[in-house]
């Protein structure tokens, strides 16, 4: 379709000459969109491998002046009692090291943090599938263990479940409203062909081209243009992408998703080629057709 | 092809025919003669489905055309070869790519259009010009590039406006036995002359339009008016 021989003289067509260009925008929003989308999944997917299957025990400082030992016998006497509860497969406390660490993004790294009462956290893992009454474990264990909360990952994995289906919806909603911003300019380029090539078209048809005939060559010249726009918008796309992912490295965040295990999602940045290519082959075929008849 | 009680007028104008009636029997061959203004691009155009009679009905190869679709226009088209007056030559393509138009339009294998389409185009003396774009020829060359073009796929039907016009006599006595020839293979022909000579020289019958009529003014052995 890309070197077919073409009985308009299409590739003079003013109008044509913007046609890869306004593609080539449009693709590279519906490649950010879904580059933006893949990353949040990527993002999302990561975190909720971390929270499934997992709650948090907190040992709430004593507020009468309780000794470091105490809270030591106290987080000893919630693992024992957690390591009890039949489905629980490990119950480990968290370093006071680590835990300094996860608040340093918000209370710095000087002496607060020393100063403050921190509560004693416990990392617990569940058996994958095991049917638990967690209401029921957090309250005998702080029947048991005084100062002990569970924390229950569930509300915080629906709320990311929420924020997964969110962005999705506006990638959805990006890439439809970048399709039909495409269709439209197909139409408008078509259009311009026709009126442009009227006496060509004219002769075309006295010599017996079925509309068909017409239309495919129009198909051709959009095809071309559309896919080369599109290619274009992609590898500016992914330009973008590797050079958010290196500043994103270098910032030293731990935001980032490891780029190499979601690499067959990055594959969906491709996708606006062919996309593309179908939207114009289909558009410019109707556009022609229809007109083609109106003016019969 | 049957003309019964057709008329044509465009739009709210003057009427150029009325009451139309004649057949021509596949086969034949017509000169259409008349004053200029009389109507005998007009007619052409009725018959190459380019407008429709505003009165009356038309079959074409015993196909009524008053019901066919853009489908089967097309299709008809491609059994008949038209010479327009103003040639109608794409100005971006070559002499040899405007002659290979209809066998490619009609699907027509590429090594098959390229060595047919040169041999047509040597025929009518245009050997040394066949990749020439129709600008850089003289309007008698351009002249018979259309009419190449016209007759490349051996038409059933071949309709011709003035199709010597541009052309010395020599050429244009060349092109008639060119047109006689399709028509000993079996294509009906029709073409509209102001040619005198030719028309006395080549002695078909001759349809003539006078008062928005047709008058057969030659032996009509194969038509009816």
């Amino acid at each position: 379709m890309f070197f077919r021989r073409s009985d308009l003289p299409l590739d003079r067509d003013p109008a044509g000459g913007f046609l890869p260009w306004i593609v080539g925008f449009m693709v590279y929003l519906a490649a950010m969109a879904l580059a933006g989308a893949v990353f949040a999944n990527g993002l999302i997917d990561r975190w909720r491998s971390d929270l499934t299957d997992a709650v948090t025990v907190q040992i709430l400082p004593n507020a009468e002046g309780e000794t470091t030992q105490d809270q030591a016998a106290r987080v000893a006497a919630a693992v024992k009692f957690l390591t009890d509860v039949p489905g629980i497969t490990s119950a480990a406390p968290v370093a006071h090291e680590e835990i300094v660490r996860l608040l340093e993004p918000w209370l710095g790294s000087g002496n607060i943090i020393d100063d403050l009462p921190l509560p004693a956290l416990i990392a617990v893992h569940l058996q994958p599938d095991a049917a638990f009454n967690l209401p029921e474990i957090k309250r005998r264990l702080a029947e048991a263990v005084p100062g002990a909360v569970l924390e229950d990952h569930k509300p915080w994995l629906a709320d990311l479940a929420r924020l997964a289906r969110g962005i999705e919806a506006l990638t959805l909603l990006t890439l439809v409203l970048v399709a039909v911003a495409s269709i439209l300019i197909i139409v408008f380029v078509s259009r311009s062909a026709l009126a442009q090539h009227q006496e060509v078209i004219q002769v075309l048809s006295l010599i017996g081209a079925r509309d068909a005939y017409i239309a495919g060559q129009l198909q051709a010249y959009a095809f071309r243009l559309a896919t080369l726009g599109a290619a274009l918008g992609v590898a500016l796309a992914i330009a973008t992408i590797f050079a958010a992912a290196k500043l994103l490295g270098e910032a030293e965040t731990n935001l980032m998703p490891e780029l190499g295990s979601l690499s067959w999602r990055w594959l969906l940045l491709i996708l606006p080629i062919p996309a593309a290519g179908v939207i114009a082959v289909a558009t410019t075929r109707l556009t022609v057709l229809t007109q083609l008849r109106r003016t019969a | 092809m049957r003309f019964q009680r057709v008329g044509l007028r465009y739009g709210n104008g003057p009427e150029i025919f009325r009451d139309l009636n004649f057949t021509l029997a596949p086969g034949s061959f017509h000169f259409l003669v008349g004053p200029s203004g009389a109507g005998k691009s007009s007619l052409l155009k009725l018959l190459y489905l380019a407008i429709r009679p505003s009165a009356g009905t038309f079959s074409l190869f015993g196909r009524d055309v008053a019901g066919l679709d853009r489908e089967e226009i097309a299709m008809l088209r491609r059994r008949m070869g038209v010479v327009f007056q103003d040639f109608r030559l794409l100005d971006h393509l070559s002499a040899l790519d405007n002659v290979a138009l209809p066998l490619r339009v009609a699907g027509a294998r590429e090594e098959q259009v390229r060595s047919h389409v040169a041999e047509l185009l040597s025929w009518v003396g245009l050997a040394d010009h066949i990749h020439a774009p129709p600008a850089t020829l003289s309007g008698g060359q351009q002249q018979r590039v259309a009419i190449a073009r016209a007759v490349i796929t051996r038409p059933s039907l071949l309709l011709a406006d003035e199709p010597t016009g541009n052309v010395d006599d020599a050429i244009a006595v060349r092109l008639m036995y060119l047109f006689d020839e399709l028509n000993k293979i079996g294509t009906t022909v029709l073409i509209a002359t102001h040619n005198e000579s030719l028309v006395q020289r080549f002695r078909h019958p001759q349809l003539r339009i006078e008062n928005r009529g047709l008058r057969l003014t030659a032996p009509a052995s194969r038509v009816t008016a």
